[in-house]
Protein backbone atom coordinates (compact mmCIF):
# COMPACT_ATOMS: atom_id res chain seq x y z
CA UNK A 1 0.00 0.00 0.00
CA UNK A 2 1.36 3.42 -1.10
CA UNK A 3 1.15 6.45 1.22
CA UNK A 4 2.64 9.07 -1.09
CA UNK A 5 0.52 12.06 -0.07
CA UNK A 6 -2.62 13.19 -2.10
CA UNK A 7 -6.03 14.96 -0.96
CA UNK A 8 -7.67 11.67 -1.74
CA UNK A 9 -5.57 9.61 0.67
CA UNK A 10 -6.21 8.14 3.58
CA UNK A 11 -2.79 9.33 4.93
CA UNK A 12 -3.86 12.77 4.66
CA UNK A 13 -6.76 12.21 6.54
CA UNK A 14 -4.61 11.22 9.40
CA UNK A 15 -2.11 14.50 8.56
CA UNK A 16 -5.01 16.87 8.69
CA UNK A 17 -5.78 15.52 11.97
CA UNK A 18 -2.99 16.52 13.46
CA UNK A 19 -3.60 19.84 13.43
CA UNK A 20 -6.46 18.90 15.56
CA UNK A 21 -3.90 17.73 18.17
CA UNK A 22 -4.42 14.00 17.09
CA UNK A 23 -1.37 12.12 17.29
CA UNK A 24 -0.08 10.91 13.78
CA UNK A 25 -0.22 6.89 12.73
CA UNK A 26 2.91 5.62 12.99
CA UNK A 27 3.08 4.15 9.59
CA UNK A 28 2.54 7.77 8.08
CA UNK A 29 5.41 9.34 10.43
CA UNK A 30 7.45 6.65 8.79
CA UNK A 31 6.75 7.32 5.14
CA UNK A 32 6.94 10.92 6.01
CA UNK A 33 10.62 10.36 7.01
CA UNK A 34 11.30 8.20 3.90
CA UNK A 35 9.66 10.57 1.08
CA UNK A 36 10.97 13.86 0.11
CA UNK A 37 8.21 15.16 -1.72
CA UNK A 38 5.52 14.17 1.25
CA UNK A 39 7.61 16.05 3.54
CA UNK A 40 7.71 19.04 1.12
CA UNK A 41 4.09 18.40 0.82
CA UNK A 42 3.23 18.42 4.19
CA UNK A 43 5.99 21.44 4.81
CA UNK A 44 4.31 23.55 2.40
CA UNK A 45 0.56 22.54 2.30
CA UNK A 46 -0.07 21.18 5.86
CA UNK A 47 2.19 23.39 8.25
CA UNK A 48 2.09 21.71 11.31
CA UNK A 49 0.47 23.57 14.41
CA UNK A 50 3.21 22.35 17.35
CA UNK A 51 1.29 23.17 19.75
CA UNK A 52 -1.50 21.74 19.38
CA UNK A 53 0.22 18.34 18.65
CA UNK A 54 2.19 18.47 21.67
CA UNK A 55 -1.38 19.35 23.99
CA UNK A 56 -2.29 15.82 21.83
CA UNK A 57 0.51 13.78 23.09
CA UNK A 58 -0.31 15.20 26.45
CA UNK A 59 -3.72 14.29 26.28
CA UNK A 60 -2.28 10.53 25.53
CA UNK A 61 -0.22 10.73 28.44
CA UNK A 62 -2.65 11.53 30.26
CA UNK A 63 -5.06 9.41 29.04
CA UNK A 64 -6.76 6.66 31.55
CA UNK A 65 -4.89 3.35 31.96
CA UNK A 66 -7.54 1.06 32.11
CA UNK A 67 -6.90 -2.19 34.48
CA UNK A 68 -6.65 -5.13 33.01
CA UNK A 69 -10.19 -6.20 34.69
CA UNK A 70 -11.58 -3.58 32.49
CA UNK A 71 -9.65 -4.31 29.48
CA UNK A 72 -11.45 -7.86 30.22
CA UNK A 73 -14.86 -6.80 30.63
CA UNK A 74 -14.58 -4.83 27.30
CA UNK A 75 -13.56 -8.29 25.36
CA UNK A 76 -16.56 -9.24 26.67
CA UNK A 77 -18.10 -6.62 24.92
CA UNK A 78 -19.61 -5.02 27.89
CA UNK A 79 -19.79 -0.87 27.25
CA UNK A 80 -16.97 1.20 28.71
CA UNK A 81 -19.39 2.97 31.10
CA UNK A 82 -20.22 -0.15 32.51
CA UNK A 83 -16.88 -2.20 32.51
CA UNK A 84 -15.82 1.35 34.43
CA UNK A 85 -18.46 1.35 36.46
CA UNK A 86 -17.52 -2.44 37.79
CA UNK A 87 -13.97 -1.91 38.57
CA UNK A 88 -14.53 1.20 40.26
CA UNK A 89 -17.23 -0.98 42.95
CA UNK A 90 -15.30 -0.44 46.10
CA UNK A 91 -16.06 -4.06 47.34
CA UNK A 92 -14.12 -5.07 43.81
CA UNK A 93 -10.87 -3.02 45.00
CA UNK A 94 -7.70 -5.31 45.86
CA UNK A 95 -8.14 -4.52 49.62
CA UNK A 96 -11.70 -5.52 49.86
CA UNK A 97 -10.99 -8.77 47.97
CA UNK A 98 -7.63 -10.12 49.81
CA UNK A 99 -9.68 -9.26 52.94
CA UNK A 100 -12.51 -11.60 51.86
CA UNK A 101 -10.02 -14.15 50.32
CA UNK A 102 -8.39 -14.06 54.08
CA UNK A 103 -11.63 -15.16 55.88
CA UNK A 104 -12.67 -17.05 53.10
CA UNK A 105 -9.40 -19.14 53.12
CA UNK A 106 -9.59 -19.30 57.24
CA UNK A 107 -13.08 -20.40 57.63
CA UNK A 108 -11.81 -23.22 54.90
CA UNK A 109 -9.07 -24.15 56.45
CA UNK A 110 -11.20 -24.23 60.13
CA UNK A 111 -13.71 -26.58 58.48
CA UNK A 112 -10.87 -28.95 56.91
CA UNK A 113 -9.26 -29.47 59.97
CA UNK A 114 -12.07 -30.12 62.02
CA UNK A 115 -13.34 -32.62 59.08
CA UNK A 116 -17.31 -33.59 59.15
CA UNK A 117 -17.14 -34.36 63.08
CA UNK A 118 -20.81 -34.97 64.35
CA UNK A 119 -23.13 -32.62 64.31
CA UNK A 120 -20.71 -29.18 63.80
CA UNK A 121 -21.60 -26.05 62.05
CA UNK A 122 -19.16 -26.13 58.68
CA UNK A 123 -17.48 -22.38 59.22
CA UNK A 124 -17.20 -21.95 55.60
CA UNK A 125 -20.93 -22.70 54.87
CA UNK A 126 -21.42 -20.06 57.60
CA UNK A 127 -19.05 -17.27 56.57
CA UNK A 128 -19.43 -17.55 52.94
CA UNK A 129 -23.33 -15.42 53.11
CA UNK A 130 -21.55 -12.82 55.27
CA UNK A 131 -18.84 -12.27 53.45
CA UNK A 132 -20.54 -11.77 50.42
CA UNK A 133 -23.41 -9.85 52.16
CA UNK A 134 -20.80 -7.14 53.24
CA UNK A 135 -19.73 -6.92 49.46
CA UNK A 136 -23.04 -6.54 47.87
CA UNK A 137 -23.83 -4.14 50.88
CA UNK A 138 -21.09 -1.71 49.93
CA UNK A 139 -20.75 -2.05 45.90
CA UNK A 140 -23.52 0.97 45.29
CA UNK A 141 -24.97 3.57 46.87
CA UNK A 142 -24.67 7.40 47.95
CA UNK A 143 -22.92 6.24 51.23
CA UNK A 144 -20.13 3.69 49.43
CA UNK A 145 -19.44 5.57 46.16
CA UNK A 146 -18.21 8.84 46.11
CA UNK A 147 -19.43 9.28 42.27
CA UNK A 148 -22.77 8.44 43.28
CA UNK A 149 -24.45 11.63 42.99
CA UNK A 150 -22.35 12.66 39.39
CA UNK A 151 -23.35 9.10 37.95
CA UNK A 152 -27.01 9.56 38.95
CA UNK A 153 -27.48 12.18 37.11
CA UNK A 154 -26.28 10.61 33.95
CA UNK A 155 -28.14 8.88 30.69
CA UNK A 156 -26.57 5.20 32.13
CA UNK A 157 -28.69 2.79 33.43
CA UNK A 158 -28.96 2.73 37.15
CA UNK A 159 -30.60 -0.80 36.94
CA UNK A 160 -28.00 -2.34 34.88
CA UNK A 161 -25.14 -0.47 36.88
CA UNK A 162 -26.61 -1.64 40.51
CA UNK A 163 -26.81 -5.31 38.65
CA UNK A 164 -23.71 -5.83 37.03
CA UNK A 165 -21.98 -4.50 40.38
CA UNK A 166 -23.35 -7.08 42.72
CA UNK A 167 -23.43 -9.70 39.73
CA UNK A 168 -19.67 -8.99 39.45
CA UNK A 169 -19.69 -8.80 43.35
CA UNK A 170 -21.37 -12.20 43.86
CA UNK A 171 -19.66 -13.68 41.09
CA UNK A 172 -15.86 -13.02 41.91
CA UNK A 173 -16.85 -13.76 45.71
CA UNK A 174 -18.26 -16.71 44.50
CA UNK A 175 -14.90 -17.94 42.68
CA UNK A 176 -12.98 -17.22 45.75
CA UNK A 177 -15.46 -19.36 47.93
CA UNK A 178 -15.66 -22.07 45.47
CA UNK A 179 -11.66 -22.61 45.06
CA UNK A 180 -10.87 -22.53 49.31
CA UNK A 181 -14.30 -25.30 49.26
CA UNK A 182 -12.67 -27.47 46.92
CA UNK A 183 -9.09 -26.75 48.54
CA UNK A 184 -10.83 -27.79 51.89
CA UNK A 185 -12.47 -30.74 50.58
CA UNK A 186 -15.70 -29.76 52.78
CA UNK A 187 -18.54 -32.54 53.89
CA UNK A 188 -20.88 -30.55 52.00
CA UNK A 189 -21.71 -30.77 48.02
CA UNK A 190 -19.12 -28.15 46.27
CA UNK A 191 -21.86 -25.34 45.86
CA UNK A 192 -24.13 -26.10 48.99
CA UNK A 193 -23.45 -22.81 50.04
CA UNK A 194 -24.37 -20.48 47.11
CA UNK A 195 -28.31 -20.19 47.37
CA UNK A 196 -28.25 -18.92 50.76
CA UNK A 197 -25.34 -16.76 50.09
CA UNK A 198 -27.07 -15.52 47.52
CA UNK A 199 -30.57 -15.06 49.68
CA UNK A 200 -28.61 -13.24 52.30
CA UNK A 201 -26.34 -11.03 50.22
CA UNK A 202 -29.57 -9.64 48.36
CA UNK A 203 -31.88 -9.54 51.65
CA UNK A 204 -29.00 -7.55 52.63
CA UNK A 205 -28.45 -5.36 49.62
CA UNK A 206 -32.51 -4.66 49.80
CA UNK A 207 -32.30 -3.26 53.79
CA UNK A 208 -29.30 -1.09 52.31
CA UNK A 209 -30.35 0.41 49.62
CA UNK A 210 -33.49 1.37 51.78
CA UNK A 211 -31.18 2.64 54.76
CA UNK A 212 -27.73 2.28 55.29
CA UNK A 213 -24.67 -0.38 54.39
CA UNK A 214 -24.48 -1.19 57.17
CA UNK A 215 -27.87 -1.30 58.59
CA UNK A 216 -28.03 -3.89 55.54
CA UNK A 217 -25.02 -5.73 56.31
CA UNK A 218 -26.21 -5.92 59.97
CA UNK A 219 -29.71 -7.14 59.96
CA UNK A 220 -28.70 -9.88 57.26
CA UNK A 221 -25.67 -11.29 59.44
CA UNK A 222 -28.09 -11.27 62.66
CA UNK A 223 -30.69 -13.27 61.18
CA UNK A 224 -28.22 -15.62 59.20
CA UNK A 225 -26.51 -16.49 62.11
CA UNK A 226 -30.02 -16.59 63.98
CA UNK A 227 -31.53 -19.49 61.74
CA UNK A 228 -27.51 -20.99 62.13
CA UNK A 229 -28.08 -20.85 65.82
CA UNK A 230 -31.48 -21.95 66.08
CA UNK A 231 -30.75 -24.67 64.06
CA UNK A 232 -27.66 -25.95 65.95
CA UNK A 233 -29.27 -25.73 69.80
CA UNK A 234 -32.83 -27.32 68.54
CA UNK A 235 -31.60 -30.98 68.09
CA UNK A 236 -31.76 -31.13 63.97
CA UNK A 237 -29.11 -32.30 61.59
CA UNK A 238 -27.46 -29.01 60.97
CA UNK A 239 -25.82 -29.67 57.40
CA UNK A 240 -29.14 -31.25 56.19
CA UNK A 241 -31.78 -28.87 58.12
CA UNK A 242 -29.88 -25.68 56.71
CA UNK A 243 -28.17 -26.54 53.37
CA UNK A 244 -30.51 -29.57 52.96
CA UNK A 245 -33.07 -29.83 49.09
CA UNK A 246 -36.18 -27.87 50.95
CA UNK A 247 -34.11 -25.16 52.60
CA UNK A 248 -31.89 -24.71 49.57
CA UNK A 249 -35.59 -24.26 47.94
CA UNK A 250 -36.27 -21.33 50.00
CA UNK A 251 -33.53 -19.78 50.05
CA UNK A 252 -33.33 -19.65 46.16
CA UNK A 253 -37.12 -18.17 46.60
CA UNK A 254 -36.21 -15.69 49.15
CA UNK A 255 -33.31 -14.84 46.29
CA UNK A 256 -35.14 -14.57 43.52
CA UNK A 257 -38.19 -12.36 45.73
CA UNK A 258 -35.37 -9.63 47.07
CA UNK A 259 -33.59 -9.84 43.66
CA UNK A 260 -37.55 -8.41 41.95
CA UNK A 261 -37.95 -6.32 44.42
CA UNK A 262 -34.68 -4.24 44.52
CA UNK A 263 -34.72 -4.05 40.54
CA UNK A 264 -38.53 -2.63 40.82
CA UNK A 265 -37.45 -0.08 43.48
CA UNK A 266 -34.24 1.14 41.88
CA UNK A 267 -36.51 1.37 38.06
CA UNK A 268 -38.86 3.75 39.79
CA UNK A 269 -35.88 5.51 41.76
CA UNK A 270 -37.26 4.56 45.14
CA UNK A 271 -33.84 3.68 46.83
CA UNK A 272 -30.56 4.57 46.77
CA UNK A 273 -32.02 8.58 47.97
CA UNK A 274 -29.60 10.98 48.50
CA UNK A 275 -29.64 11.96 52.41
CA UNK A 276 -30.40 15.62 52.97
CA UNK A 277 -28.54 18.30 52.11
CA UNK A 278 -25.86 19.29 55.12
CA UNK A 279 -26.74 16.21 56.82
CA UNK B 1 -33.61 25.15 27.02
CA UNK B 2 -36.35 26.20 29.60
CA UNK B 3 -37.31 24.91 32.72
CA UNK B 4 -40.20 25.17 34.57
CA UNK B 5 -40.94 24.22 38.21
CA UNK B 6 -44.16 24.51 39.05
CA UNK B 7 -46.17 23.84 42.56
CA UNK B 8 -43.21 21.72 43.82
CA UNK B 9 -42.08 20.72 47.20
CA UNK B 10 -39.72 18.01 48.88
CA UNK B 11 -39.56 17.29 52.66
CA UNK B 12 -37.24 14.92 54.46
CA UNK B 13 -39.21 13.36 56.86
CA UNK B 14 -41.10 16.10 58.76
CA UNK B 15 -38.48 18.61 57.65
CA UNK B 16 -40.21 20.91 55.08
CA UNK B 17 -37.47 21.87 52.13
CA UNK B 18 -39.10 23.20 49.34
CA UNK B 19 -42.67 24.51 49.65
CA UNK B 20 -44.89 25.26 46.93
CA UNK B 21 -42.49 26.34 44.74
CA UNK B 22 -43.01 27.78 41.13
CA UNK B 23 -39.68 29.07 39.06
CA UNK B 24 -38.92 29.60 35.12
CA UNK B 25 -35.83 29.59 34.26
CA UNK B 26 -34.50 30.88 30.59
CA UNK B 27 -31.79 30.84 29.02
CA UNK B 28 -29.44 32.76 30.50
CA UNK B 29 -27.62 32.86 33.66
CA UNK B 30 -29.58 32.55 36.54
CA UNK B 31 -28.64 32.63 40.53
CA UNK B 32 -30.36 31.08 43.14
CA UNK B 33 -29.78 33.29 46.29
CA UNK B 34 -30.33 32.14 49.99
CA UNK B 35 -28.58 31.53 53.53
CA UNK B 36 -27.63 28.27 54.24
CA UNK B 37 -30.61 26.34 54.64
CA UNK B 38 -32.49 28.01 52.32
CA UNK B 39 -33.44 24.92 49.94
CA UNK B 40 -30.74 25.79 47.22
CA UNK B 41 -28.90 22.23 46.98
CA UNK B 42 -32.08 20.22 47.35
CA UNK B 43 -33.91 22.65 44.35
CA UNK B 44 -30.51 22.16 42.26
CA UNK B 45 -30.41 18.56 43.47
CA UNK B 46 -34.44 18.09 41.94
CA UNK B 47 -33.67 19.96 38.66
CA UNK B 48 -30.31 17.36 38.41
CA UNK B 49 -32.62 14.20 38.60
CA UNK B 50 -30.02 13.01 41.47
CA UNK B 51 -33.38 13.55 43.37
CA UNK B 52 -37.06 13.18 43.15
CA UNK B 53 -39.51 15.85 44.49
CA UNK B 54 -42.06 15.49 47.02
CA UNK B 55 -44.78 17.04 45.02
CA UNK B 56 -44.82 19.10 42.13
CA UNK B 57 -43.49 19.00 38.08
CA UNK B 58 -40.13 20.29 36.59
CA UNK B 59 -39.74 20.71 32.83
CA UNK B 60 -36.40 20.55 31.51
CA UNK B 61 -36.73 21.56 27.92
CA UNK B 62 -40.49 20.08 27.59
CA UNK B 63 -39.39 16.64 29.09
CA UNK B 64 -41.02 16.18 32.21
CA UNK B 65 -38.92 14.52 34.87
CA UNK B 66 -41.54 12.58 36.28
CA UNK B 67 -41.31 10.32 33.65
CA UNK B 68 -38.31 7.67 33.43
CA UNK B 69 -38.04 8.78 29.68
CA UNK B 70 -38.37 12.03 30.48
CA UNK B 71 -35.36 12.28 33.09
CA UNK B 72 -32.65 9.95 30.77
CA UNK B 73 -33.60 13.26 28.24
CA UNK B 74 -32.79 15.53 30.58
CA UNK B 75 -30.14 13.58 32.26
CA UNK B 76 -28.39 13.56 28.51
CA UNK B 77 -28.50 17.31 28.21
CA UNK B 78 -27.28 18.74 32.07
CA UNK B 79 -24.11 19.28 33.40
CA UNK B 80 -24.00 19.04 37.25
CA UNK B 81 -21.58 20.11 39.81
CA UNK B 82 -22.51 19.03 42.94
CA UNK B 83 -21.93 20.78 46.50
CA UNK B 84 -19.65 18.52 46.98
CA UNK B 85 -17.56 16.19 44.19
CA UNK B 86 -16.44 12.82 45.80
CA UNK B 87 -13.81 11.11 43.57
CA UNK B 88 -11.74 7.79 43.90
CA UNK B 89 -8.64 8.08 45.00
CA UNK B 90 -6.68 6.46 42.54
CA UNK B 91 -8.17 8.62 39.72
CA UNK B 92 -6.52 11.81 37.95
CA UNK B 93 -7.93 14.83 37.08
CA UNK B 94 -8.31 13.18 33.58
CA UNK B 95 -9.45 10.32 34.84
CA UNK B 96 -12.76 11.92 36.38
CA UNK B 97 -13.52 13.80 34.01
CA UNK B 98 -13.21 11.10 31.47
CA UNK B 99 -15.54 8.84 33.39
CA UNK B 100 -18.21 11.32 33.50
CA UNK B 101 -17.64 11.51 29.59
CA UNK B 102 -18.27 7.88 29.12
CA UNK B 103 -21.32 8.07 31.59
CA UNK B 104 -22.81 11.14 29.14
CA UNK B 105 -22.38 8.77 26.11
CA UNK B 106 -19.27 9.97 24.81
CA UNK B 107 -18.36 6.87 22.79
CA UNK B 108 -15.98 7.77 20.63
CA UNK B 109 -12.40 7.59 21.97
CA UNK B 110 -10.47 10.29 20.10
CA UNK B 111 -13.45 12.83 20.24
CA UNK B 112 -14.08 11.94 24.12
CA UNK B 113 -10.37 12.65 25.09
CA UNK B 114 -10.47 15.82 23.01
CA UNK B 115 -13.62 17.33 24.96
CA UNK B 116 -12.03 16.06 28.16
CA UNK B 117 -8.62 17.97 27.42
CA UNK B 118 -11.23 21.25 26.48
CA UNK B 119 -13.18 21.14 29.84
CA UNK B 120 -9.73 21.01 31.81
CA UNK B 121 -7.79 23.47 29.66
CA UNK B 122 -11.21 25.45 30.08
CA UNK B 123 -10.68 25.75 34.06
CA UNK B 124 -6.81 26.29 34.02
CA UNK B 125 -5.89 22.48 35.28
CA UNK B 126 -4.19 21.17 31.99
CA UNK B 127 -0.78 21.57 33.93
CA UNK B 128 -2.49 19.06 36.27
CA UNK B 129 -4.61 16.50 34.53
CA UNK B 130 -2.42 13.74 35.23
CA UNK B 131 -2.04 14.17 38.66
CA UNK B 132 -4.33 12.05 41.25
CA UNK B 133 -7.39 14.31 42.88
CA UNK B 134 -6.14 13.62 45.82
CA UNK B 135 -3.13 15.80 45.72
CA UNK B 136 -4.82 18.47 44.87
CA UNK B 137 -6.26 22.12 46.62
CA UNK B 138 -9.58 22.31 47.57
CA UNK B 139 -9.79 25.48 44.79
CA UNK B 140 -8.13 23.24 42.49
CA UNK B 141 -10.78 20.14 43.41
CA UNK B 142 -13.76 22.34 42.65
CA UNK B 143 -12.22 23.55 39.05
CA UNK B 144 -11.92 19.81 38.44
CA UNK B 145 -16.13 19.40 39.54
CA UNK B 146 -16.31 22.36 36.97
CA UNK B 147 -14.69 20.61 34.19
CA UNK B 148 -16.68 17.58 34.63
CA UNK B 149 -20.22 19.24 34.11
CA UNK B 150 -18.84 20.98 31.00
CA UNK B 151 -17.40 18.63 29.52
CA UNK B 152 -20.43 16.69 27.24
CA UNK B 153 -21.46 20.43 26.11
CA UNK B 154 -24.53 20.66 28.17
CA UNK B 155 -27.81 22.87 27.26
CA UNK B 156 -28.79 23.22 31.11
CA UNK B 157 -25.68 23.43 33.53
CA UNK B 158 -26.49 23.18 37.27
CA UNK B 159 -23.90 24.64 39.34
CA UNK B 160 -23.97 24.11 43.23
CA UNK B 161 -21.75 26.99 45.02
CA UNK B 162 -19.71 26.87 41.62
CA UNK B 163 -17.18 29.80 43.96
CA UNK B 164 -16.64 28.05 47.27
CA UNK B 165 -12.82 27.97 47.69
CA UNK B 166 -11.74 29.41 44.48
CA UNK B 167 -9.44 32.13 45.05
CA UNK B 168 -10.01 35.57 43.55
CA UNK B 169 -8.17 35.04 40.27
CA UNK B 170 -9.50 31.94 39.36
CA UNK B 171 -12.96 33.00 40.87
CA UNK B 172 -12.48 36.01 37.95
CA UNK B 173 -11.73 33.00 35.70
CA UNK B 174 -14.37 31.17 36.51
CA UNK B 175 -17.12 34.27 36.08
CA UNK B 176 -15.79 34.88 32.34
CA UNK B 177 -15.86 30.92 31.83
CA UNK B 178 -19.58 31.06 33.00
CA UNK B 179 -20.47 33.88 30.72
CA UNK B 180 -18.72 32.45 27.45
CA UNK B 181 -21.00 29.68 28.55
CA UNK B 182 -24.03 31.42 28.87
CA UNK B 183 -24.36 32.25 25.06
CA UNK B 184 -26.43 29.65 23.82
CA UNK B 185 -27.73 27.83 27.50
CA UNK B 186 -29.23 28.17 30.15
CA UNK B 187 -27.00 28.30 33.59
CA UNK B 188 -28.38 28.27 37.21
CA UNK B 189 -25.97 28.30 39.98
CA UNK B 190 -26.44 28.53 43.42
CA UNK B 191 -24.61 30.55 45.77
CA UNK B 192 -24.69 32.53 49.10
CA UNK B 193 -22.07 35.24 47.75
CA UNK B 194 -24.22 38.33 46.18
CA UNK B 195 -21.02 39.45 44.46
CA UNK B 196 -21.48 36.23 42.42
CA UNK B 197 -24.61 37.35 41.19
CA UNK B 198 -24.26 40.98 40.88
CA UNK B 199 -20.99 40.12 38.27
CA UNK B 200 -22.74 37.42 35.90
CA UNK B 201 -26.26 36.38 36.28
CA UNK B 202 -29.13 37.97 34.17
CA UNK B 203 -31.55 36.51 36.58
CA UNK B 204 -31.68 36.25 39.92
CA UNK B 205 -34.26 33.76 42.33
CA UNK B 206 -33.87 34.45 46.05
CA UNK B 207 -34.66 31.36 48.13
CA UNK B 208 -35.67 31.76 51.89
CA UNK B 209 -36.82 28.72 53.40
CA UNK B 210 -37.93 26.80 50.32
CA UNK B 211 -39.79 29.43 49.10
CA UNK B 212 -39.03 31.78 46.38
CA UNK B 213 -39.13 35.59 47.54
CA UNK B 214 -38.26 37.42 44.56
CA UNK B 215 -37.22 36.21 40.80
CA UNK B 216 -36.28 38.79 38.37
CA UNK B 217 -33.42 40.53 37.38
CA UNK B 218 -30.75 41.97 39.44
CA UNK B 219 -31.21 45.29 38.80
CA UNK B 220 -34.84 44.58 39.72
CA UNK B 221 -33.81 43.58 42.72
CA UNK B 222 -31.83 46.38 43.91
CA UNK B 223 -34.62 48.55 42.90
CA UNK B 224 -36.57 47.26 46.07
CA UNK B 225 -34.54 48.71 47.84
CA UNK B 226 -34.70 52.19 46.75
CA UNK B 227 -35.43 54.65 49.69
CA UNK B 228 -34.44 51.96 52.13
CA UNK B 229 -30.84 52.56 53.14
CA UNK B 230 -29.16 55.10 54.45
CA UNK B 231 -26.35 56.40 56.05
CA UNK B 232 -26.59 57.61 59.93
CA UNK B 233 -24.47 58.92 62.60
CA UNK B 234 -25.48 56.42 65.10
CA UNK B 235 -27.36 53.28 65.07
CA UNK B 236 -31.25 53.76 64.86
CA UNK B 237 -34.13 51.58 66.89
CA UNK B 238 -36.25 51.30 64.01
CA UNK B 239 -33.58 49.82 61.77
CA UNK B 240 -34.00 46.42 59.96
CA UNK B 241 -29.98 46.17 59.98
CA UNK B 242 -27.67 48.22 60.64
CA UNK B 243 -23.40 48.12 60.83
CA UNK B 244 -20.73 50.29 61.27
CA UNK B 245 -18.81 50.61 57.97
CA UNK B 246 -14.63 51.43 57.18
CA UNK B 247 -15.40 55.48 57.63
CA UNK B 248 -17.15 55.20 60.98
CA UNK B 249 -20.65 55.93 59.60
CA UNK B 250 -23.72 53.73 60.65
CA UNK B 251 -25.38 51.83 57.05
CA UNK B 252 -28.87 51.50 57.84
CA UNK B 253 -31.38 49.15 56.02
CA UNK B 254 -34.85 50.42 56.71
CA UNK B 255 -37.30 53.44 57.25
CA UNK B 256 -35.47 56.76 57.20
CA UNK B 257 -33.50 56.44 61.01
CA UNK B 258 -33.63 60.02 61.38
CA UNK B 259 -34.21 63.35 59.95
CA UNK B 260 -30.19 63.77 59.57
CA UNK B 261 -29.85 60.57 57.99
CA UNK B 262 -28.60 60.80 53.88
CA UNK B 263 -29.92 58.13 51.32
CA UNK B 264 -27.88 56.19 49.53
CA UNK B 265 -27.80 53.99 46.68
CA UNK B 266 -28.59 50.70 47.62
CA UNK B 267 -26.18 47.68 46.52
CA UNK B 268 -27.48 44.12 45.45
CA UNK B 269 -26.92 42.87 48.99
CA UNK B 270 -28.94 45.38 50.56
CA UNK B 271 -31.56 44.57 48.84
CA UNK B 272 -31.24 40.81 49.13
CA UNK B 273 -30.42 41.82 53.01
CA UNK B 274 -33.96 43.76 53.08
CA UNK B 275 -36.18 40.81 50.74
CA UNK B 276 -34.49 38.08 53.54
CA UNK B 277 -34.88 40.50 57.05
CA UNK B 278 -38.87 40.94 55.62
CA UNK B 279 -39.56 37.06 55.01
CA UNK B 280 -42.33 35.80 56.88
CA UNK B 281 -40.79 33.50 59.71
CA UNK B 282 -41.13 29.91 59.44
CA UNK B 283 -44.18 29.84 61.96
CA UNK B 284 -45.91 32.21 59.61
CA UNK B 285 -44.94 30.10 56.80
CA UNK B 286 -46.56 26.61 59.11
Amino acid sequence: MSYHLDPTHHPLEELSQVRAGVVLAPQAMEHLAQCAACEQFVAQELPLDLDRVFAGVLAELHAPRTTSLERALCRLRLPVWLARSITAAPALQGSWLACSVVVISLAALVGGLHGSSGNAVPPLLVLAPCVVAAAVAFCYGPRVDPLFELTQVTPASRTVALLARMGAVIGVNSVVIAVASGLAGGPVAAFAWFPSMAAVSLLSAVIAARTRPVVGVGAGLVIWTSAVLAVSSSGLRVTSALWGAPAQLCYGVAALGCGVLLVHWIRHERVFLLPQAGL
Amino acid sequence: MRVVVENLSRSFGSSKVLRDLDLTLEPGITGILGPNGAGKTTLLRILSTALAPSKGSIKVGGWDLSSPHGRTEARRRLGYLPQEVGYYPRFTVFQLVDYIAILKELDDRGERHRRVRTAIDAVGLSAVAGKRIKTLSGGMRRRVGIAQAIVADPELLLLDEPTGGLDPEQRMRFRQLITSLSADRTVVLSTHLVEDIAAVCTSVVVLWQGQALFHGQPAQLRERADGMVWLADAVPDSALLSWRTEEGAVRVIGPRPSAAAVAIEPTLEDAYLLVTNCAPTDAQLR
